[in-house]
């Protein structure tokens, strides 16, 4: 519970991630849709091209492979893939750690749906689930550190705890930003038209399925023009450095990217401006 | 029936917009296609003899196929050369998008780096591309292989077109001619205005004189 929040002050880690949206649409043939998943030979292209994308944004910017996910929010593929990289780079991604993304089952065949249902109770009752206590962990820390590192760190915990984290997620239009929310924080935001998209940025607070509140900012889309864009920069620039995660989507069959490279470097080099999130 | 020497016809765009699949289907070219990687890296010119077009003769056509745009910043750069090459020598430059995008950023720096190259008489012609993807997250899809569309559809189309028009024509700002019939909305996969696309390149302009 508490290691990702020492994780991140250890490695400086940059509070930043790149999800790769759309990779059902990478193999066309490669997807079985009675049990939702690719096949074998789909889930290879799938992996090659988003490995081929996550190369070359590591080599054009100077992002991480520790920030960037592959998925498809529509087929609900991956999320908990993308889920851990989200909580372990958000700035005190623990307030995160009870969600529960949508369940790729309930879109596969009815009986492939029951046998899945039928395996994981089984599974339940097989393993009794280890629940660490707050108190166990703290005894557990005070090893480590001092009374009063102790108590910093016990105040700022609880003073953060109480802040509902903050996502600002961004991408060029007809990326599948709002779908990705959606299946990814089982949440219900209606899609936006083609032609309509964001244009300023849209606060949206919604209490999760396992309790607690999260807030998404959602960013205008880039890239639409030159003097849109310079006008989202101010946006960008005012909200970014607020939030605990900025989370960035783009469509994996895209070969299109100078506009997100930029917009890479841009958001990193403003996220290292405010190391931690200006309250 | 008057017989035209030679004319060049150039194609331009981001990367992905189905550039190389339009030319092929268009001239009957073989030219490499693929879904996931850039294939044009250089440019490709193809010329055709003694090319007839519904009451158009021409001792010769070039169809000049040009890298895609916005692959990175520095590929960009790297084929600016090209461009500078070739733009100038063309009669006609056809500039393709896509239907499912809001994205025209990359375009327009493009266009007004461009610009200085566009002699006064080149024809100037906008192929929307992928039109099928403007039904797409609405319920009821554009009927492509029955050519059907509905009141809905057909102002989306009207809607794309004139959100490219005002955004090109902002930045052509006159210096040729371009009016909002140069824009044609078609689909390269289905097969779909295709033809009102080939009308438009060899016999746009002539409707003009």
């Amino acid at each position: 519970m508490f290691s990702s929040l020492f994780k991140n002050k250890a490695t400086s880690s940059i509070r930043f991630v790149i999800g790769l949206n759309q990779v059902d649409k990478i193999s066309p043939n490669g997807w079985d849709n009675r049990l939702n998943m690719p096949t074998e030979k789909g889930e290879e292209d799938i992996q090659k091209r988003s490995e081929d994308i996550i190369n070359k944004l590591i080599k054009l910017t100077k992002i991480s492979e520790n920030n960037i996910e592959y998925y498809s929010a529509l087929k609900r593929y991956r999320l908990y893939q993308l889920l851990v990289k989200i909580i372990s780079n958000a700035y005190a991604g623990f307030k995160l750690d009870n969600i529960n993304p949508a369940d790729p089952f309930d879109l596969a065949d009815p009986e492939v749906k029951k046998f899945v249902e039928e395996e994981r109770k089984k599974r339940e009752n097989k393993n009794d689930k280890i629940n660490a206590t707050k108190e166990t962990l703290i005894n557990g820390i005070k090893k480590f550190l001092s009374d009063e590192e102790i108590n910093l760190f016990l105040d700022t915990f609880d003073k953060e705890k109480k802040l509902p984290p903050k996502i600002a997620i961004l991408g060029k239009s007809g990326v599948g930003k709002t779908t990705t929310i959606n299946s990814l924080f089982n949440a219900q935001f209606k899609t936006s038209h083609t032609i309509v998209g964001t244009t300023s940025a849209q606060m949206k607070e919604f209490t999760l399925s396992s309790g607690g509140v999260i807030t998404i900012v959602d960013l205008p889309g880039y890239g639409r023009s030159i003097e849109e864009d310079k006008e989202y920069d101010k946006i960008y620039k005012e909200i970014i450095p607020k939030c605990d995660l900025i989370f960035m989507v783009l469509q994996a069959d895209t070969r299109d990217i100078a506009d997100d490279q930029e917009m890479i470097e841009k958001i990193i080099e403003w996220l290292k401006l405010s190391p931690v999130p200006e309250r | 029936m008057s017989e035209i020497n030679e004319i060049t016809v150039t194609f331009f765009g981001k990367t992905g917009v189905g550039k190389s699949t339009t030319l092929n289907m268009l001239f009957n070219l073989n030219n490499k296609v693929n879904d996931t990687t850039s294939c044009t890296k250089k440019p490709k010119k193809t010329s055709i003899n003694s090319f007839h077009f519904s009451g158009l003769n021409y001792k010769k056509v070039n169809v000049v196929d040009l890298p895609g745009i916005g692959e990175s910043i520095s590929e960009d750069e790297k084929y600016m050369k090209y461009y500078k090459k070739w733009i100038p020598k063309s009669n006609v430059l056809v500039w393709i998008t896509q239907s499912d995008t809001r994205a025209y950023k990359r375009d327009e720096i493009f266009l007004n780096k461009l610009l200085h190259l566009f002699h006064k008489s080149l024809y100037f012609i906008i192929a929307i591309n992928k039109i099928e993807y403007l039904g797409c997250d609405s319920d009821e899809t554009i009927d492509i292989e029955n050519k059907i569309f509905s009141s809905e559809q057909k102002s989306r189309v009207n809607e794309k077109i004139n959100d490219i028009y005002y955004l090109f024509n902002k930045t052509i700002d006159k210096r040729i001619k371009f009016e909002k019939k140069n824009i044609i909305a078609y689909s390269a996969l289905h097969n779909w205005g295709l033809d009102n696309l080939k009308n438009t390149i060899f016999k746009g302009d002539k409707k003009n004189v």
